[in-house]
């Protein structure tokens, strides 16, 4: 009898677990994926609000700065279609200037070599 | 026969100057109309009339950057591709047009909703305009009137204007300008043309990154790394390429040649 009403206790329990996962899923979902956007919304704004001071950075930290935006396409693919659209044409242009100026240093460093 | 004659002569007479008028020749925008886009990804196929988009009231407010970078248009008409949805989620024209972001102390009119209502219909028609007569907010002479007069364009001294503290176009837009330290400008440099005779270009890195920042030109519009190797053309730059990106349509036009080509001939 003690076994059986013990067997019958635990799957009441599995049962409720069941019903209980997907409610504390929901609670923490949405939470989770304020917290991703606003991750890389964080990242994006420390990145490309550095535009400005392009010409004032290394190569070295203008090699970092293009490489953190090339990590950011990928978390900004998945934003739903608007945004998407409008991140990708900023981080195109924020990412490009880095680039630019990068290539700009290195060219002059090899000419001041030669 | 003599009447056959004179009627296929009047015929000609009439046709040759038409004809000669189909050439390459454009003719000049009113002031009121110089920098005026037309906009037409989707409106036509939802039922609406294209965006017509007025450069002069909105430079007056804010500056190039603002909306060529923090709010991501594109450069050319029709490149941003934008959708009503876009629009109605905040972004592009919705950025501001939202009906409650406010513009020296106004309201700004909110963009259409998914399935405007009759009344609503009114708001729509302020941007889908083409074609139609609707009373805008900003008369454009009563706005120029005490602006500093320039010869071309939309007849206005832009950045005197500004230098005056006659147009303050801001350069934040909250929740899409990203706050950034002062700017380092590089240094101004000349240009040397081909013909013989012909001032050198003064370029202004000032004056160009005061309302565009950097990125709005580097490297998608100006990719040139080093000075010297990048070869413009008055040809191609008319078509809109390098300084043609603004200075055909919405910046002083070409046809101000002495406001580029300043430096006096022999001056060092």
């Amino acid at each position: 009898m003690n076994a059986r009403l013990l067997r019958q206790l635990a799957v009441f329990a599995l049962f409720c677990a069941g019903l209980c996962a997907p409610a504390a899923h929901a609670q923490t979902t949405p939470g989770t994926h304020a917290a991703a956007a606003a991750a890389w919304r964080k990242e994006f704004d420390d990145v490309c609000s550095r535009t400005e001071q392009a010409m004032s950075f290394s190569i070295e930290q203008l090699t970092v700065l293009v490489e953190r935006c090339d990590a950011l396409q990928p978390r900004i693919d998945r934003l739903e279609e608007t945004q998407r659209k409008v991140y990708s044409v900023r981080l195109h242009q924020c990412r490009g200037l880095y680039a630019y100026v990068l290539e700009s240093k290195k060219n002059e460093k090899q000419e001041g070599k030669n | 026969m003599n009447h056959r004659i004179s009627v296929v002569f009047l015929i000609l007479l009439f046709c040759i100057p038409l004809a000669s008028q189909t050439g390459t020749k454009k003719k000049r925008p009113l002031p009121y109309d110089y920098g005026r886009v037309v906009i037409s990804n989707y409106s036509e196929s939802s039922g609406q009339p294209p965006v017509v988009f007025q450069h002069w009231i909105h430079r007056s407010m804010f500056t190039c950057r603002v909306c060529h970078v923090d709010i991501g248009f594109g450069m050319k008409a029709n490149s941003t591709n934008i959708r009503a949805v876009d629009v109605q989620r905040g972004f592009y024209c919705g950025a501001c047009h939202n009906g409650h972001t406010e513009v020296n102390g106004k309201k700004v009119f909110a963009a259409c909703t998914a399935k405007p209502s009759f009344d609503e219909q009114k708001r729509c028609e302020r941007c889908h305009s083409m074609g139609r007569k609707v009373q805008s907010d900003f008369d454009f002479f009563t706005f120029s009137a005490p602006l500093p007069k320039e010869r071309f364009g939309n007849g206005i001294d832009w950045e005197k204007s500004e230098e005056m503290g006659l147009i303050k176009p801001a350069k934040v837009l909250e929740g899409f300008t990203i706050p950034k330290n002062q700017l380092v400008v590089q240094k101004d440099f000349d240009l040397n043309p081909k013909v013989e005779g012909m001032p050198d270009i003064i370029f202004s890195h000032k004056k160009h990154t005061v309302w565009n920042g950097c990125e709005l030109c580097h490297p998608d519009i100006f990719m040139g790394v080093k000075k010297g190797n990048s070869h413009y053309t008055m040809v191609d730059i008319s078509e809109g390429k390098s300084c043609g990106a603004c200075h055909v349509n919405v910046a002083f036009p070409l046809t101000d040649c002495q406001r580029c080509h300043s430096k006096p001939v022999g001056e060092n």
